[in-house]
């Protein structure tokens, strides 16, 4: 019921909603809580498990009953939002969870009546034979019967923003303490952020109009405090701004909603931003949450903290019920019974200091009545006292230890791991003047503070354990775990806080336990007879309360997700039609089609004109490492597995790079530019994994050379001409080069122009032709890349992409580190015995590659597989299986391809001993093992004859 | 050139490509060289040379970045100069929410970094080298990211958050 004054929402503003398709009216600065209950709706929700009738239990983050789905158009509905937080605005659509046909009456409820067949860790007794049945039945009935609201289908179409702030004062929680930190450290210029998940500022002080503060009301005071902050400038005040991360060298995340307290129409840029503060010093002042009491029947609508029942009453004007029975275990619960009694409430208030707790309530879908001492009370709105929990969620995620308090029956915070203070109710500070006082020092204490009437700080009461095995008393509404659940976890034999949870789920779910964990702890104590320290309690884990996904991928996400790297080239690629492939962060050409042309036939042609002709590919992408110094070529003598002391200036080898282990890591052709400077490739994918390895190397094992490596994989656009054409379309291009095969032979490089840009020109083939690779400025590789490509038209100059260059390079047995290796191969393994250096005193895996089992005859090794006309093309990764025992594999397929140029598919495979065994294996797939032949891997071309061409 | 982005208290637009190398060498030579390349080295750590002319911007113990030097050098200790001017692309963030702007991507504390002070650093998810000058941040990116830099800064310059204290 809506009182007639009194509160801070504004009464000139009305806000229609509507709640189950019910039109209703609010007020500018309700939240849908207190509008619902200012309508009289109690009945909000169903329960998780037990599908009992639940109502508005709390005012803020603890509500573990009003559980909503809050609809705000297409692709924005979401599920599980607590009507406690939710701001109302003009139109908001809201829907209760978890019943059918209907929140009135719920099918579902049957399972109230089944409870005491489905008693804590039910599933795990029940729903194991036959295990077959898990997967297809057990698991998705489960499913479908848990969880409250339904998942959104559709994608989010909100934008998320993200932030890095830096403070040397971060305050999280703006009630009495976090807003005398600020006020103390606002003068110092220091850079202050505060922050609140509330949609004002004020913390507890929005509920406390009574308050006195330096001799004016406490709301009169907030205001003036807020304009004081608001007009500092080196003061950032974030209300609606949850911290729900503390990371380590005090990195704490917040969510900022910067929308959803609008109309979806007029909600415009991002709905959330994520901010990561790096904060010199955080004072946590993150307040406490009131206990529920632990009595049979708790849990019905109309049952509510005391707290919440005061902030109903005096910040939103509302009052929950005006027949009132107050349980106060803790005094705090006087002001809530004082509070109602002022607004004309008939108020009776129950001292559980000083007589039990009720045995009993009834009301179907609102409380009606409570069984005390002295017989049935009626009521409409029941409260409990249960005393405060401090809000040690932040302060345990920052890695501080916490310690309980038997005096005063809480736990508290104990030792910091980072630079933070805990202040005010967090800390286990109650009074208003207290909490001022402790928030003042915290901020920097200069000069006379805010001062406020000495209030009681509040001796905590013992914990409510409840003895009464009988009737349901609830500990966690949210997953309806009952005092009997708790009971049973431990007559079962479980003794961890950590397993009674996991058992019995309470403390999970989203609300983790913020209302239910001390009082279950309190009742596993109780039952196992130990003291609550030595039970534990569960760890606070990030985040605080649930934070969108959105806010958790911020930027990160559509175009954003992660960066696509193209090469100069691309465009050009994309002008043809080219279809694109990812090798890492790279978009690649993979194939150009022509019209009607899919991916084999396109491979097929480009292929065949390489090799009659003249094919250009884009090679940008491969790794470049410009190693130089007096000492470059014994340094890249000690890291791969070649020799390279006596490369001669202007010549390329073929390098294979090893991990410690013997494994081959990396590959790439090196050429020497001058006597102490060497151009690296690498694979593309291995660029950044090559670099950092020899850095490693360089800097800690090999300290004493004079050498140094730069990354210049970008530096340089790659443009491999291809095809026995190759030399006659270069010519009229070069400037300063003699192309002639006697004074540039294959495995050399020159330095000079081509059309018009200054080059590093390689003879290099990865395709078994006659080959240039163009190494030019990446400013201008689409300039030469159009050049020859023009200047190639007349001797039908192809453009091919990675599947060709794939088929081309196994053709001729060259192997794709990473396809026909796997991190296990050895360069012996792989047919590269040749490359290494065997008189060379060490290099980066030589010792490994010494050890025995590394030289078994029987290692799997690189071979070919000759297939016979009309087969399949085999699938990469396919066992191979000796003929003679089908069942055992003795390797696997690692490239298979069609061959257009020998009209049949052809593979390479790592096979046991298999240099030693050529002859018939078979390829297992299935149906019938496929009868293929192990062979040497170059299929064209044996002698190179077309290389030297 | 156009500029990249344009609105009140931000601008953010291309620098004209300039020759760009990386010098790498023993830092007790670093005087002598930069006396023969005619380029003052930076001894303090992340900082950036100023004046007319080329200058360099100090990255790491043993490496310099040298922009705006062009030439040949005949330099008489071990050292490694490698050119990188087709390397990267630069764009030049200026305006009184360049560091808001930043502080979308970049983890550093912008707010205190002072002119002269040069650093990699991320922008999202990719590294670029940042230089504070008095009119302007300028950031220099490897070029293939370029989709994604300039594609970040135009999202994030959608939604800054306001102003403290305006």
């Amino acid at each position: 019921m809506r009182l007639s004054t009194g509160g801070r929402v504004d009464r000139a503003r009305p806000v229609s909603f509507s709640f189950d398709g019910r039109p209703m009216t609010g007020f500018a600065g309700d939240t849908l809580a207190s509008a619902l209950l200012a309508n009289g709706v109690h009945l909000v929700g169903r329960s998780f498990k037990y599908h009992r009738p639940r109502g508005v239990f709390g005012a803020g983050v603890e509500e573990p009953n009003a559980l909503v789905g809050v609809d705000r158009g297409e692709g924005r509905w979401e599920p599980n939002q607590r009507a406690t937080t939710v701001p109302l605005y003009e139109g908001l659509t809201a829907r209760s969870q978890n019943a059918w046909p209907s929140l009135r009456f719920d099918v579902g409820a049957l399972n109230d009546l089944a409870a005491p067949l489905i008693p804590a860790g039910f599933y795990y007794k029940t729903f194991m034979h036959p295990r077959r049945a898990w997967e297809k039945l057990y698991e998705p009935l489960i499913r479908r019967a848990a969880g409250l609201g339904t998942a959104p289908t559709e994608p989010d179409p909100d934008r998320y923003a993200q932030h890095w702030a830096h403070a040397e004062l971060l305050i999280v929680g703006s009630g009495p303490a976090g807003l005398a930190a600020a006020m103390a450290a606002a003068p110092s210029g220091r850079r202050v952020i505060l922050c609140d998940l509330d949609e004002e500022l004020g913390g507890s002080l929005l509920s406390r109009p009574d308050a006195v503060i330096d001799g004016r009301p406490a709301w009169e005071w907030l205001e003036s405090a807020l304009a004081t902050l608001c007009a500092a400038p080196n003061v950032r005040l974030l209300p609606r701004t949850t911290a729900f991360a503390y990371g380590i060298d005090n990195l704490v995340s917040l969510a900022e909603r910067l929308t959803d307290h609008r109309p979806p129409a007029a909600a415009t840029g991002a709905r959330e931003r994520l901010w990561q503060v790096r904060a010199g010093q955080v004072v946590i002042a993150s307040g406490a949450h009131e206990r529920p009491l632990v009595f049979p029947g708790n849990d019905r609508p109309g049952v509510m903290l005391a707290s919440a029942a005061e902030t109903y009453i005096r910040r939103y004007g509302v009052l929950p019920g005006k027949r009132v029975v107050v349980l106060v275990a803790h005094e705090s619960g006087l002001r809530a019974a004082e509070a109602a009694r002022a607004v004309g409430a008939e108020v009776k208030v129950v001292d559980l200091r000083e007589e039990p707790a009720p045995e009993a309530t009834r009301g179907r879908l609102r409380i009606s009545g409570v069984k005390l001492r002295s017989g049935w009370e009626p009521c409409d709105l029941l409260l409990m006292a249960g005393g405060w929990t401090p809000a040690l969620h932040l302060f345990s995620q920052s890695r501080g230890t916490v310690a309980w308090s038997e005096e005063r029956q809480i736990f508290l915070p104990g030792e910091s791991a980072q630079p933070e203070t805990s202040v005010g109710g967090c800390n286990g500070t109650f009074g208003l003047d207290d909490c001022l006082a402790e928030g003042w020092a915290a901020g920097g204490d200069t000069g006379p503070r805010p001062s406020a009437e000495p209030g009681a700080s509040g001796p905590s009461s013992p914990l409510a354990r409840p003895d009464s095995a009988d009737g349901r008393a609830f500990v966690d509404f949210q997953n309806d775990v009952t005092a009997k659940d708790i009971r049973l976890a431990v007559r079962e034999g479980f003794r961890s806080v950590e397993h009674i949870k996991r058992y019995t789920t309470t403390g999970m779910a989203t609300d983790q336990g913020r209302t239910s964990n001390i009082n279950a702890l309190a009742i596993a104590s109780d039952a196992l007879d130990r003291p609550v320290p030595a039970i534990g309690l569960t760890t606070f884990r990030a985040p605080y309360t649930p934070v969108t996904f959105g806010t958790m991928a911020a930027m990160t996400r559509g175009p954003l997700f992660d960066p696509v790297r193209t090469t100069p080239i691309h465009d050009w690629a994309v002008a043809q039609g080219a279809v694109f492939e990812d090798v890492g962060q790279w978009k690649r050409a993979r194939y150009f089609p022509r019209a009607g042309e899919d991916m084999h036939t396109a491979v097929a042609r480009e292929c065949l004109a390489v090799r009659a002709g003249a094919g250009l590919f884009d090679a940008s992408t491969l790794g470049k490492i410009e190693v130089v110094g007096p000492d470059a070529a014994e340094f890249l003598h000690r890291m791969y597995v070649n020799a390279f002391l006596k490369l001669g200036v202007g010549k390329c080898r073929y390098g294979v790079l090893c991990r410690e282990d013997g494994f081959v890591f990396d590959d790439g052709v090196i050429g020497r530019i001058a006597e102490d400077r060497f151009h690296v490739t690498t694979t593309t994918g291995g660029a950044a994994g090559v670099l950092h390895m020899m850095e490693d190397y360089r800097q800690t094992e090999f300290p004493e050379l004079k050498v140094w490596l730069t990354s210049t994989t970008e530096e340089w656009a790659t443009i491999a001409l291809q095809g026995p054409r190759a030399r006659d379309i270069l010519s009229p291009l070069v400037e300063g080069i003699d192309l002639d095969p006697e004074s540039f032979p294959h495995m050399a490089l020159k330095l000079g122009r081509v059309a018009g840009a200054p080059t590093r020109l390689w003879r290099v083939s990865f395709t078994g032709e006659l080959g240039f690779e163009i190494n030019v400025p990446s400013i201008h590789g689409r300039a030469v890349w159009e050049a020859v490509w023009e200047a190639g038209q007349r001797f039908g100059i192809t453009a091919y992409g990675t599947e060709t260059m794939h088929v081309l390079r196994a053709e001729k047995g060259y192997i794709i580190v990473g396809q026909d290796t796997d991190g296990t191969v050895t360069p012996f393994d792989a047919g590269l015995g040749w490359a290494v250096g065997k008189t060379k005193r060490d290099f980066v895996g030589k010792r490994s590659l010494e050890r025995p089992a590394m030289l078994r005859a029987d290692r799997k090794q690189l071979v070919g597989l000759d297939l016979p006309d009309g087969a399949t093309v085999p699938e990469e990764g396919a066992q191979i299986v000796d003929p003679a025992e089908p069942t055992r594999a003795i390797g696997h397929v690692t490239s298979a391809y069609a061959s257009a140029c020998l009209g049949r598919p052809i593979a390479m495979a790592m096979v046991r001993g298999g240099r030693e065994r050529i002859g018939p294996v078979a390829i297992a797939g299935e149906g019938a093992p496929v009868p293929a032949r192990v062979c040497g891997t170059v299929f064209i071309d044996p002698e190179g004859a077309r290389l030297s061409g | 050139m156009a500029d990249l982005l344009d609105q009140p208290g931000i601008r953010v637009r291309r620098a004209p490509l300039e020759p760009l190398h990386v010098l790498h060498c023993d830092p007790d030579d670093a005087e002598a060289l930069g006396a023969e390349l005619g380029v003052t080295l930076p001894t303090a750590p992340l900082r950036a040379g100023d004046g007319a002319g080329p200058r360099a911007l100090h990255l790491a113990p043993d490496e310099w970045l040298l922009v705006g030097w062009r030439g040949e050098a005949a330099l008489t200790r071990p050292h490694a100069l490698v050119e990188v001017s087709s390397r990267s692309l630069t764009l030049e963030i200026e305006g009184e929410h360049a560091v808001a702007l930043l502080s979308a991507g970049c983890p550093l504390d912008l707010e205190l970094m002072p002119v002269g002070a040069a650093t990699r650093t991320l922008l999202g998810a990719v590294q670029v080298t940042l230089e504070r000058q008095r009119h302007c941040f300028r950031m220099q990116y490897w070029r293939s990211f370029d989709s994604y830099v300039t594609g970040f800064l135009q999202a994030a310059a959608s939604d800054l958050p306001a102003p403290v204290a305006s």
